[in-house]
């Protein structure tokens, strides 16, 4: 989880760039994060870089109560109208590659899996434009 | 009538007082959350419940 986060936010990223990280138990695993990567030899957060953390809006409803105030995206400034349950819902493509693997041993799968994603990945970076020019014209249009 | 306008109305009912309060505690919050999650408790909803019925 660290190793994924660091990499995220090195990976073409001002420092003084605003960061809202989602993460479903946010709460718990910001609380000492700036103390545990200065401990750790291998990675580092960008000097300067601040990240306000938050927790998706289905995941905040299962937390304390006092958890909806203090991470729910409605009360960051410029989150913008977000549920913030970003991962699983990128899944469901892949289930109609699942028949496929049903009958593979678990390197073949691996493999399926890792090629799927790798294209979902591709495929989201060249048509983030149109994505972008739909929701732009869905809003303002 | 839209948002914006439903909430100038609701806010238009609010005593000046009250309403600088607010805005304060509101300020201090967003401006403390970074250091102190718990400044953005004033968020929630502070009814006392059954006050009414205990006496």
């Amino acid at each position: 989880m660290d190793y994924a986060l660091v990499h995220a936010v090195q990976h073409g990223m001002d420092p003084q760039q605003k960061v809202i990280t989602f993460y479903d138990i946010n709460c718990q695993y910001s609380k000492n994060l700036k103390c545990w990567l200065e401990a750790n030899n291998f990675i580092s957060l960008p000097c300067g870089l601040w990240i306000q953390p938050s927790i998706g809006l289905w995941h905040v409803h299962g937390h304390k109560a006092e958890c909806f105030t203090q991470y729910a995206p409605n009360f960051i400034l410029g989150a913008g109208c977000v549920d913030g349950e970003i991962m699983e819902t990128l899944w469901s493509s892949l289930n109609i590659i699942s028949p496929s693997a049903w009958g593979m041993a678990t390197p073949h799968r691996q493999e399926l899996l890792d090629f799927q994603m790798n294209d979902n990945n591709f495929l989201k970076m060249v048509r983030m434009c149109e994505w972008y020019h739909n929701m732009y014209l869905a809003d303002f249009g | 009538m839209s948002v914006e306008g439903a909430f100038v109305e609701l806010d238009m009912r609010v005593p000046v007082e009250l309403h600088e309060l607010w805005a304060q505690q509101e300020k201090l919050a967003l401006e403390n959350r970074a250091t102190d999650p718990k400044s953005m408790d004033i968020f929630e909803v502070q009814l006392e419940k059954g006050i009414y019925l205990l006496g």
